[in-house]
């Protein structure tokens, strides 16, 4: 790389959001799932689940955006625990509560009885609850797609233990697409009643679409994504000030990526092109990281530094992925 | 940020100690070394913590962490638990509550008070224990607890709603109960009381508790809360006034009747007490200031109702006042309360480490620690055995010293039964019928904020007379540490051996040290000696040496007598003292 941005690289700047891959965009599929999620939660039904393919910025959405949407629109009312389900050989009740509990960051997490950890954690969920002014729990699982009917169950007792209590659980699962074939093995099994909690009610997490929703995640970096806290120094100003001040703006670059996500992603899928936020993401990383302040101006610079931060991403490769994983066929993702 | 499970709402006022840790352990199911670790205590003194007063073995245990925890302001912190201003006649030990409360998930301390026998809020009568079958709930935290909060062990039911466990619902502030408290406080705030004349004496805790109510209801001046439960008709006419602190110097019957301390069996105690007094006496030779002091006291006892007897008190200094009181508690406990068991309950593990460290057979000792055996004799088994009577004796008689200089800081004084405070957690009140037929009551009160012994021995590093005047009665025989924080009151440095400070051990407890380290030590160093000798061949002679080295160590040290390397029984029954005698 003959041309860096040494505001990137400086040492001064290390704990930025960006450099530190610490941030998160609201994008406008994230709002259609929060509203499905909003939609559950009033409906106090004790669950379902949010699929999507890999990279498309699910587990972000989980893990960062989803607790602070909801707390937002309830106003603090309902409590929100994620959990990152971790897939084990062999299942073991006490360990997933004790996973479940380190989740909730409860103080007490060495090993005991199932039982106690039963209780620890309903009593737990339930407090929170109370604190918080409801009687309403929202328990969201990421990576969901590895859970067995056993987990499944456990969390069903997870919920009529707090229904007891008087309180009400409801459980997001978060998965990438094996969810599906799950579901529908589940369902085979007899589980039936685990199915009519949990797997009913599903919505799809889907990628960007379209050449307005890339632009408005692109002005997330000019304008939402500010640091440091407090300033007004977006994303752009901070790696381009100079630039920035002469109107650069990533989100006039829509256009340009657009067309090579379109240009390599058709190559291989068939099918209605949905772009994975991740190949968004780290290709901004990459023009932030891989270009100077005082080249990005510079004609025709741009859409070629472009091209090269979305081949880096191997965007290509993964859209092949999944074509495959769809088995070629001539249809959306979902 | 890992957290605790707590209800925000549980900051009700005046709750109890013993529902909100209930409650917590509810919530949270912790074992009890997390808990320890919870509240920064030691688990050992978690096994005994009470409920009740938030104390451990009468001492106060630093809950402030707990406090950070349960957002809780100070005065409600402070009326979670009784202090030592209640009486400890008239705490129920189990707990007790309002049924009415009880569907609240609700407890308060002032329920304990045996003499509220209504509930302020809901004017229902308190039932003692479980609401369902009656069974007593103690309020000394203990495994049951742990295994399952909450749960009467008899009907294994849950006694309370856990709905409100979870959320509890929130309770009006009452000044019932806190009229109740504050009456407490301040109706305790007198030294002693004295009845005058009394001689219709009813036997029993609750006769005892519904007279002193009256009693100290007059001599204060202000009446207590109407939900108290007092019998003023039948005291009515009572002579009674307060006055100051006396002392008891007879033995009382329960000496008599249980003067045995047993460690082993086939002891003759006469020796103990032999000890006991030539020990003493040579406190009393020490205290020399006291003795005039202690006899105003005597005075006062005979004639509690002089007044210009008690003008003389103010002319002592404060180091008077401690060698005197710390005297008055070491002679009460021996011999007005404990006796010898004084030494026994306070020493229970120095009678364990005693045990283990000699067996004394008919005519041979066994040395476990260091297997071995050696013949010994009458003379050397008292020799052995008088060293940890008065290991014992000394370490009761700091605990007096700690405790009188708190009383004279904080100018409250009462009386102390020293031998019970590693056993008992309860407040310590007296209250009894005298030889005059009157009536004594001694109020327990303590500074709240006071934690035993740990600024006295911060004021113990500083050089003083105070500090001199111990090293002069041989109970800190060390010398000069050249750095102060190397002064501890303990074993480490009370006994001059001319060993290494490090051979000295303290016990397991970490409490002041019974000395088995430098014990231990110095029969190493008398095997090595002998090992030397050509002269001695069998180990079991080599242990013999130094079995008789050991013994004539305790006589020079203890007693004070490096001349005479044996002495017999006799002897130890009538000790010759010499008190300014050095060891070389």
């Amino acid at each position: 790389m003959d041309d860096r941005n040494e505001r990137y690289h400086s040492l001064e700047n290390r704990m930025h959001p960006l450099v530190r891959g610490e941030y998160a965009i609201f994008t406008p599929p994230m709002l259609e799932t929060i509203n499905w999620i909003i939609e559950w939660i009033d409906s106090k039904a004790s669950g379902g689940y949010v699929v999507g393919f890999s990279r498309f910025g699910k587990s972000r959405f989980a893990r960062f955006c989803v607790s602070n949407l909801i707390a937002e629109h309830y106003r603090g009312a309902i409590p929100v625990f994620v959990h990152i389900f971790q897939g084990h050989k062999l299942f073991s009740e006490p360990m997933f509560l004790l996973e479940l509990l380190k989740s909730s960051n409860h103080i007490y997490t060495q090993r005991n009885r199932a039982n106690v950890l039963f209780d620890r954690l309903s009593r737990h969920y339930a407090t929170m609850a109370g604190n918080a002014g409801g009687n309403q729990i929202v328990l969201i699982i990421d990576e969901a797609q590895g859970m067995s009917p056993q987990d499944y169950r456990l969390i069903c007792n997870l919920e009529n233990e707090l229904d007891r209590l008087g309180f009400r659980l409801t459980v997001i699962s978060v998965a990438s697409h094996e969810m599906n074939y799950n579901h529908e093995t589940m369902v085979n099994a007899g589980h039936i009643h685990l199915n009519g909690r949990y797997f009913v009610r599903h919505c799809r997490f889907r990628g960007i679409t379209n050449i307005n929703e890339l632009a408005t995640v692109l002005r997330a970096f000019d304008s939402q994504l500010i640091w440091p806290e407090d300033s007004k120094t977006s994303y752009t100003r901070f790696f381009f000030p100079y630039s920035f001040e002469e109107n650069f703006r990533f989100e006039n670059c829509a256009k340009t990526m657009w067309k090579c996500y379109e240009r390599w992603g058709y190559k291989h899928a068939k099918f209605a092109l949905e772009v994975p936020m991740e190949h968004i993401a780290k290709a901004i990383e990459f023009l932030c990281r891989n270009v100077s302040d005082s080249t990005v101006l510079s004609e025709g610079m741009i859409d070629k530094k472009i091209e090269e931060a979305i081949e880096s991403t191997e965007y290509e490769a993964h859209m092949a992925a999944i074509s495959v994983a769809l088995g070629g066929k001539r249809r959306g993702l979902g | 940020m890992n957290r605790i499970t707590w209800s925000k709402n549980s900051a009700r006022p005046f709750e109890s100690l013993f529902i909100l840790v209930m409650r917590l352990l509810w919530l949270n199911l912790p074992a009890p070394r997390q808990f320890a670790e919870l509240l920064g205590i030691k688990p050992y003194q978690l096994s005994v913590l009470d409920l009740t007063f938030g104390r451990t073995s009468g001492r106060k245990v630093d809950l402030s962490k707990l406090k950070e925890m349960l957002p809780k302001d100070n005065e409600t912190w402070s009326r979670a638990i009784l202090g030592e201003v209640h009486v400890g006649d008239d705490v129920c030990p189990s707990a007790r509550f309002c049924k009415h409360c009880l569907q609240f998930g609700y407890h308060t301390a002032a329920f304990q008070l045996m003499s509220v026998t209504t509930c302020p809020i809901h004017s229902s009568r308190l039932i003692i224990g479980c609401p369902l079958c009656g069974a007593l709930i103690p309020t000394v935290l203990s495994s049951v607890h742990f295994a399952s909060p909450l749960v009467c062990t008899k009907c294994r039911q849950m006694f309370l709603d856990e709905k409100c466990l979870v959320n509890p619902p929130a309770v009006e502030m009452n000044h019932g109960i806190e009229s109740i408290f504050d009456w407490n406080e301040k109706i305790y705030d007198f030294p002693k009381v004295l009845s005058k004349g009394w001689l219709e004496w009813r036997r029993g805790r609750s006769a005892m508790r519904l007279v002193i109510f009256p009693l100290l209801e007059r001599v204060t001046g202000m009446s207590a809360p109407s939900f108290l439960h007092l019998n003023r008709d039948d005291y009515s006419q009572m002579m009674v006034r307060q006055i100051s602190c006396g002392i008891l110097t007879k033995p009382s019957e329960r000496m008599i009747q249980n003067s045995g301390w047993r460690w082993t069996q086939g002891h003759n105690e006469e020796h103990d007490i032999a000890l006991y007094r030539w020990y003493r006496r040579r406190l009393r030779k020490s205290v020399w200031r006291s003795r005039q002091t202690i006899a105003l006291f005597l005075k006062i006892k005979s004639d509690p109702w002089n007044k210009s007897l008690r003008k003389e008190l103010s002319y002592l200094s404060n180091e008077d006042k401690v060698e005197t009181f710390a005297l008055m508690l070491f002679l009460f406990t021996m011999e007005g309360h404990a006796g010898l068991h004084a030494m026994k309950v306070n020493s229970t593990r120095l009678a364990n480490s005693f045990d283990n460290l000699f067996n004394l057979k008919d005519s041979e000792c066994h040395a476990p620690l260091v297997k071995g055996q050696f013949e010994c004799s009458d003379a050397e088994k008292c020799w052995i055995r008088a060293h940890f009577v008065l290991d014992g004796l000394r370490g009761l008689f700091e605990e007096a010293i700690g405790r009188a200089k708190e009383m004279v800081e904080s100018g409250r004084y009462y009386l102390i039964d020293l031998s019970r405070i590693e056993g008992f957690a309860c407040p310590f009140s007296l209250a009894w019928v005298n030889s005059n037929q009157q009536l004594e009551y001694w109020s327990m009160v303590v500074r709240p904020d006071r934690h035993r012994f740990r600024s006295d021995q911060a004021d113990f590093m500083q050089p003083n007379s105070f500090r001199l005047f111990l090293k002069e009665l041989d109970i800190l025989s060390c010398d000069e540490p050249e750095n102060p924080n190397d002064f501890i009151m303990g074993s480490k440095n009370r006994v001059p051996l001319g060993l290494p400070p490090e051979t000295s051990t303290m016990d397991s407890g970490g409490r002041r040290g019974i000395g088995v380290g430098y014990l231990l030590e110095f029969k190493r160093e008398a095997v090595r000696i002998a090992e030397k000798s050509p002269n001695l061949s069998s180990a079991a002679r080599k242990l013999k040496v130094s079995a008789a080295m050991l013994a004539t160590w305790i006589m020079q040290s203890q007693l004070g007598r490096p001349d005479e390397p044996k002495i017999n029984s006799e002897a130890i029954s009538q000790p010759k003292v010499k008190t300014e005698r050095k060891i070389s």
